[in-house]
């Protein structure tokens, strides 16, 4: 069963790791899925 | 994780039920990625923000997870991901993912 199929997925990327952007792109070419929210966080 | 973004899942899950909702991490540590996890999970840890106290129980998962990665398009993950992917010590991540899972997720 996937993961993402028919979900509203939120995405809390990273300044150093995956920035919420690049993961953002991924999620949109699983079909079926709607971007609620992303942002990318910073820790320093 | 930052308090704003705390006010903004918690929002989120009202408006569109926990069930409904998948989480995706970027964070560049595992650690991190667990506290984040927890976060929308079990409650803020650090009892600062918004979901201090309130257990969402939502699913999260980290953006290079095995099982989450093969839905994607591969080229596009490759890249917008891979480079990075290759910095990370993935296998320490999905533990902490998992174990985070295992522990506080409701759906």
């Amino acid at each position: 069963m996937s993961i993402l199929e028919n979900k509203k997925v939120i995405i809390i990327g990273d300044r150093d790791g995956v920035p919420g952007q690049a993961i953002s792109e991924c999620v949109n070419t699983v079909e079926g899925t709607e971007i609620v929210f992303s942002s990318t966080e910073c820790f320093v | 994780m930052d308090l704003e973004n705390q006010k903004r899942v918690k929002d989120l899950e009202e408006e569109f039920g926990g069930e409904n909702i998948v989480v995706v991490f970027g964070a560049a540590e595992a650690e991190t990625a667990g506290l984040a996890a927890e976060t929308v999970s079990a409650g803020d840890p650090t009892f600062a923000g918004p979901l201090a106290g309130v257990e969402l129980g939502l699913k999260t998962y980290h953006v290079v997870e095995g099982e989450l990665k093969e839905e994607f398009d591969s080229e596009v993950y490759e890249e917008q991901v891979g480079m990075m992917e290759m910095v990370l010590n993935v296998e320490e991540i999905e533990e902490e993912m998992k174990s985070m899972r295992d522990q506080f997720c409701k759906y």
